[in-house]
């Protein structure tokens, strides 16, 4: 099993961390954590994981509650779907913590 | 700092960071573990200025056990000093650690990967050995160019 982690810039204070557990070119655990640095504190706004058995979202500007999700596809999809749908919307996001 | 993204870059970034997953899942592009990977040129001049970038080259050369001696070094003033700091500490690039009333600066990354190509996509297939990355960093494979530029710190 490959484990690889890294951090994608997305703004000067907007980051992105990327876990992948991967086995045979298939993804087997994914995490994806965005953070943002917000008036000289690093914060979680949004993740979305597999880990701990099941697919879910934390939306952190409401509260740390894991979010079950559903999706109907190869995991190395669903990876590429959050990852897509966290980048596009990473502000609105963060307007939302920031509220 | 602008940090209001348009439309188009969000898209450009998506983009990017996709090709990045999808390589490193098929095992076309091999990053070092815990890497910082920058794609947009906005957030890497905004980040590495030349000060910061001498203040990385300076900690890494000579592990000053200040902020004070780290700005006699490099000739600037401690408050801003700290500033810039405080930025690179943002990106886990350095680590400010506190004993007593000192600060102490540390480098806390090894590598950095500044994706140039326009889409990863172009540069799949040109694989970054983990090991010789920095050494041989424009290694090519099936005659593909590497678009990857990389820079080491620490």
């Amino acid at each position: 099993m490959r484990k690889i982690r890294f951090t994608k810039v997305l703004t000067a204070v907007d980051l992105l961390d990327v876990t992948l557990h991967i086995e045979k070119k298939e993804v087997r655990k994914f995490a994806l954590n965005y953070r943002a640095w917000i008036k000289d504190e690093c914060i979680p706004v949004y993740r979305v994981n597999n880990f701990h058995g099941f697919l879910h979202e934390q939306r952190f500007w409401r509260d740390k509650r894991p979010i079950r999700l559903e999706e109907d596809m190869p995991l190395k999809e669903v990876v590429r779907k959050y990852t897509r749908y966290i980048i596009l919307n990473f502000e609105k996001f963060k307007s939302y913590y920031e509220k | 700092m602008k940090n209001k993204l348009s439309g188009k870059e969000l898209e450009k970034n998506s983009r990017d960071t996709l090709d990045l997953i999808e390589g490193i899942i098929d095992e076309s592009i091999e990053i070092p573990n815990d890497a910082v990977i920058y794609s947009d040129s906005r957030s890497i001049t905004e980040i590495f200025t030349k000060k910061r970038m001498e203040l990385i080259d300076n900690i890494s050369e000579n592990n000053p056990r200040s902020i004070q001696q780290l700005a006699d070094l490099t000739n600037r003033k401690k408050q801003a000093v700290f500033r810039d700091l405080k930025i690179l500490e943002r990106h886990d690039l350095v680590e400010l650690e506190k004993s007593g009333r000192t600060i102490s600066p540390k480098i806390r990354k090894r590598f950095l990967i500044f994706g140039l190509s326009p889409s990863f996509e172009t540069i799949r297939g040109s694989a970054i050995k983990k090991d010789d990355a920095i050494q041989k960093p424009g290694r090519r494979k099936n005659n593909q160019s590497s678009q990857l530029g990389e820079v080491m710190v620490g």
